[in-house]
C-alpha cells in the first residue's frame, strides 16, 4: 500500500484480499473482496471474479461513452500518513505498509484530531444490519431477508438482485453493497435502493434506525480493527483443542484458551501489568470473561471485551493452572 | 499483541482491452498504480487493481 492514495482509492483496509475495478481518471466501478466471520475467502471465488470482469467491461464502456470524472480529494500516499510519517521519523524502518496499517495510521491521527468518534469503528458495514443475506456466488442476489428488518420493511425479498444502493449506482457485488453502507451516515437514515425481480426494476428506500451499523462482537470479530480498541483485557493466546481440554478435565465443546501472552511491553503495557497485578501467568488456561464463557473464537473474545465492556469495570475471569481453577479480578484496563 | 504481521503486498493491475471479451484476454501487468493508470488511458482500458495482505 505504501505508494497507493488512501484518500481516492478505499476500501475495505480490514480485509487480506481486496480488487478494485476502475477507470483511468479515478471513477470506481465496483469493489469485490469481503469474508464472513469465519472465513477470510468465503465471499470470493473465481467464478464470481470471471463475471464481475466480464460485466466490468460493459461498464466501462457505458462509462467512456459518457465520462464523469470524480472530484479527486487531496491525494495522500499510505506512507506519507501522519501517524506513518511519526514512526519514521521516531527511527522506525517501514518497508512495506499492510492493508490493515492504513486503518490503524488514520485512526490514531483521529484520535489524536479529537475527530474519532467511538461509532467509527463500524466500517463497511454486513448486508446483515440491513436484514439482507446475499449470493457468494451471484454477490448481489437476495438470498434471505430477515423478518423485522429495514429490508423486509422496504419489501424486498429472496432471489431480488439488487441493482443500486444509496452512493453505489450499480451494485454487483457484496463490496459494492458494503461500500454503500460504509457511506452512509451511522445516524438513522433513509437509504434509496434499486432492485430487480422478475425481469422489472422497483425502486424502495431502507429506514434505518439510529445506530444501525452497530454490529455484534461475533460478526466485528475477525477485523484487525479490534486491536485499536478499549477496553482491552492485556493478554491473548491460542484456543485448546479437545484432547487439551479433556485432559483439564473441561467438557470438550467448552471455550477455552492458553494464555500464550500477556502484553506487558510498549504503550499497552499497563494492560498485561494490570492482568499480571490480579495473579495471571503465562500458560494459564482462561475459561470464563466477566461471567460468560460461550465465545465461539479467541478473536470472538478480544472483540466482546472491546465492544461490550467498559474500560475500569470490576472484573473477574476464571482460569485454570494446571487442575486448579482460580477466580481473578481486576479492573478491566482502558 | 497478536497482531500477526508478516507480509507481502502485492499490488498488480492488469489494463483490460473495453471492446470486446476477444480482447480481454490482453492483459498487462504492472505493479504501479500511476504507470498502470497511464497505460490504461492510453489503450482505453479499464484496470484491475487486486490487493493481497497477508498477516
Amino acid at each position: 500500500m505504501r505508494a497507493i492514495d488512501v484518500h481516492n482509492l478505499r476500501f475495505d483496509f480490514d480485509l487480506t484480499f481486496a480488487v478494485v475495478l476502475m477507470h483511468s481518471d479515478g471513477t470506481i466501478y465496483h469493489r469485490y473482496g469481503g469474508r464472513g466471520p469465519d472465513h477470510a475467502n468465503s465471499h470470493l471465488s473465481l467464478a464470481s471474479l470471471a463475471k464481475l470482469l466480464e460485466e466490468s467491461l460493459a461498464d466501462h464502456a457505458a462509462y467512456d461513452r459518457n465520462p464523469a470524472p470524480p472530484r479527486a480529494a487531496e491525494p495522500m500516499a499510505a506512507i506519507d500518513l501522519p501517524a506513518l510519517q511519526r514512526r519514521i521519523k521516531e527511527g522506525q524502518q517501514i518497508e512495506c505498509v499492510h492493508c490493515h496499517t492504513v486503518n490503524d495510521a488514520e485512526h490514531e491521527d483521529a484520535v489524536l484530531g479529537n475527530s474519532w468518534k467511538k461509532d467509527d469503528l463500524y466500517n463497511y458495514p454486513d448486508p446483515a444490519r440491513l436484514g439482507l443475506t446475499l449470493d457468494t456466488a451471484r454477490q448481489n442476489v437476495v438470498t434471505a431477508v430477515a423478518t423485522g428488518s429495514a429490508a423486509a420493511a422496504a419489501g424486498l425479498r429472496a432471489g431480488d438482485e439488487v441493482a443500486a444502493l444509496g452512493e453505489q449506482a450499480c451494485v454487483r457485488t457484496l463490496s459494492d453493497v458494503q461500500w454503500a453502507l460504509h457511506r452512509a451516515p451511522f445516524a438513522a437514515t433513509k437509504l434509496d435502493v434499486r432492485y430487480r425481480r422478475d425481469g422489472a426494476e422497483h425502486a424502495a428506500t431502507l429506514a434505518l434506525p439510529e445506530a444501525w451499523k452497530r454490529c455484534p462482537p461475533e460478526e466485528y470479530a475477525w477485523r484487525p480493527f479490534k486491536w485499536n480498541l478499549s477496553p482491552s483485557s492485556g493478554f491473548g493466546g491460542s484456543e485448546l483443542g479437545r484432547d487439551a481440554k479433556k485432559k483439564l478435565g473441561l467438557d470438550e465443546n467448552a471455550f477455552a484458551f492458553r494464555v500464550d501472552y500477556i502484553v506487558d511491553w510498549g504503550k499497552e503495557a499497563h494492560r498485561g501489568n494490570a492482568a499480571k497485578a490480579a495473579g495471571l501467568r503465562k500458560g494459564d488456561v482462561l475459561v470464563s470473561f466477566a461471567g460468560k464463557s460461550d465465545f465461539r473464537s479467541v478473536p470472538h473474545f478480544h472483540a466482546w471485551v472491546s465492544l461490550t465492556r467498559t474500560a475500569g469495570e470490576d472484573t473477574e475471569f476464571v482460569v485454570m493452572r494446571g487442575k486448579e481453577q482460580l477466580a481473578l479480578r481486576y479492573e478491566l484496563p482502558e | 499483541m497478536s497482531r500477526t504481521s508478516i507480509a507481502v503486498v502485492a499490488v498488480l493491475l492488469a489494463a483490460l482491452p473495453a471492446q470486446s471479451n476477444e480482447q480481454a484476454s490482453e492483459i498487462t501487468w504492472q505493479t504501479d498504480l500511476g504507470a498502470a493508470r497511464k497505460l490504461a488511458a492510453e489503450k482505453k482500458a479499464p484496470l484491475l487493481v487486486v490487493f493481497r495482505c497477508e498477516r
